[in-house]
């Protein structure tokens, strides 16, 4: 009796253990990832931007790459027997050299995606990897390390807004609303007002301010095609001999939830992307709307424009509240005083990659 | 089936291996499954906006196989997605007038219709004209795109992006 008792505790208890040992055993020997670093350099005489990915893992990975051209140009780096356990990729720091980052678990594997502008070559992208370094106090690492060229231009730019000319575009306007609010309001409505809030406020730092149009027209007349109304906005910037071309935009998706303030550019200079990145980290700090990044787009106004431009969308007007936001003052003001900052911190970065401070 | 009561078990065996190629062959009388079908069907992949409305998900279609083969791709694409969770990028009234391939540059021409909507938003206009390349550009033959309107080259769809020259795909479009 007393020995029955004994055997059969122990077989409860043995299996009792029994999943925790099955669970145990591949958490243990799999590699979790445990974050990641980007860090970025553009050389200014040159073009060359470099682009370096520092994905840190619990414990060493063996790792495999390869590219791929479809879908798109990619890099697919594969960590063997990795989890990806909680991380989440974030942002591109250079949306010209690196598109995207995603990463998905593919049974033992964790894969990340790197998705490319366009073509990339064998020596435009390197990957290694790095074992922990107790001194320096940094775990197991995968380094992706990438590179492109993207042309210089002959511009210079000294800090600062007094004396600087900026040419700001109020997108759409007459007989193009632009995008519908979920609530009614109109995109060229929104971008105008922006706009000239914006423009009261570069000129009291001492910028001169042209405008595309300081009210509800077409600015290349309300028969025109579409080429003449688009040329004719990136002309004021061109005519002009702006410093800087910013077009104002709010945005608009079929999905009511989609939110969030992006910034596009067209990497014609080193200075775009620039200039881009400086508008979206200052919109996003004083108006604190979801981070969607500095991104690439072959966009009319960015693109035909010969100095840096960025395309500003500042919210979503198909999101209920986030329309609500956009029509606030208090946050249209903000929006303004973050166009003056982030110009205030490219012209000051701009000078610095010359070597003009 | 008709070939089992007819032949030995060998023969038998053999046409159950080649159900697929038919037992006609065995019989000399085709059966109705392996009667040639009258038109030649494809898979194409055709994009559609993903669940989020900013990236484009893809959906196999079985399409007639001849020289149509692209113009009703994209009448697919117009047509809108099966599956409820994606989102139709194109408007419905959207005729496709033809799609042409030069020096492997789709020219994909369509209706007025195309811009039924005067402007949009960045992100739907990026979806739309992504849509079209990204399901032109699953052909091996064609690698960018140029949209027309009526027959003529377009300087945008919703005002933002530029449409004058052809384009190829544009990454970060793809959730992995
Ligand atoms: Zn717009």
């Amino acid at each position: 009796m007393r020995l029955r008792y004994w055997a059969s505790l122990m077989v409860l208890l043995w299996l009792s253990c029994l999943p925790a040992l099955v669970l145990a055993a591949p958490l243990d020997t799999v590699a979790k990832i445990t974050g990641a670093r980007w860090t970025r350099s553009v050389d200014a005489t040159t073009g060359l931007i470099k682009v370096r990915l520092e994905v840190e893992t619990t414990k060493p990975a063996e790792v495999e790459s390869f590219i791929t051209k479809l879908p798109n140009w990619r890099l697919i780096v594969t960590l063997k027997g990795t989890n990806i356990d909680k991380w989440t990729p974030g942002l591109s720091p250079d949306s010209v050299v690196v598109t995207q980052l995603s990463a998905v678990q593919s049974e033992q594997n964790a894969r990340l995606v790197l998705d490319f502008p366009d073509e990339v070559k064998a020596g435009q992208y390197k990957v290694s990897t790095l074992a922990a370094d107790s001194k320096a106090k940094r775990p197991n690492r995968v380094v992706i390390e990438l590179e492109r060229i993207v042309p210089v231009g002959n511009l210079k730019f000294l800090p600062g807004l007094k004396g600087k000319i900026v040419a700001i575009d109020p997108g759409h306007g007459g007989t193009d609303p632009g995008a519908l609010g979920v609530r009614g309001s109109y995109e060229k409505k929104l971008n105008l007002d922006l706009s000239l809030l914006a423009k009261a406020k570069l000129e009291k730092a001492g910028a001169k301010v042209m405008m595309t149009r300081i009210s509800d027209i077409d600015v290349a007349g309300a028969k025109s095609t579409d080429r003449e109304e688009l040329s004719a906005r990136a002309q004021v910037g061109n005519r002009n001999n702006a410093d800087v071309f910013i077009s104002v935009h709010h945005n608009s998706s079929v999905n009511r939830e989609a939110t969030g303030t992006t910034t596009y550019f067209y990497a014609k200079t080193i200075f775009d992307g620039e200039l881009a990145r400086s508008l979206q980290n200052a919109m996003v700090r004083s108006g604190g709307l979801l981070d969607k990044g500095a991104r690439t787009a072959n966009f009319f106004v960015v693109k035909n424009t010969v100095m840096p431009a960025a395309l500003l969308e500042v919210g979503f007007m198909s999101n209920p509240q986030e329309e609500q936001i956009l029509n606030d003052p208090a946050f249209q003001d903000k929006i303004a005083q973050a166009i003056v900052d982030g110009l205030e911190q490219f012209f000051l970065q701009a000078a610095k990659m010359r070597g003009e401070q | 089936m008709m070939c089992q009561a007819r032949f030995s078990r060998a023969i038998l065996m053999g046409c159950l291996v080649l159900t697929l190629a038919g037992c006609s062959a065995l019989t000399g009388k085709p059966t109705p499954e392996s009667q040639p079908k009258p038109l030649e069907t494809v898979t194409v992949k055709v994009y559609y906006g993903a669940p989020d409305a900013e990236h484009l998900a893809a959906e196999s279609n079985q399409i007639t196989k001849d020289s149509l083969l692209m113009q009703r791709a994209m009448e697919t694409l117009i047509a809108g997605p099966k599956n409820k969770k994606l989102w139709p990028v194109l408007p419905a009234e959207t005729k496709v007038r033809s799609v042409v391939v030069k020096d492997k540059i789709a020219q994909a021409d369509f209706s007025a219709e195309l811009k039924a909507k005067k402007s949009g938003g960045s992100t739907e206009e990026i979806l739309a004209v992504s849509a079209i390349i990204y399901t032109l550009t699953e052909f091996p033959e064609v690698e960018r795109v140029q949209i027309l309107i009526e027959g003529k080259k377009v300087a945008t769809l919703y005002g933002h992006m530029d449409l004058s020259e052809p384009l190829g795909r544009m990454a970060g479009l793809l959730k992995e």
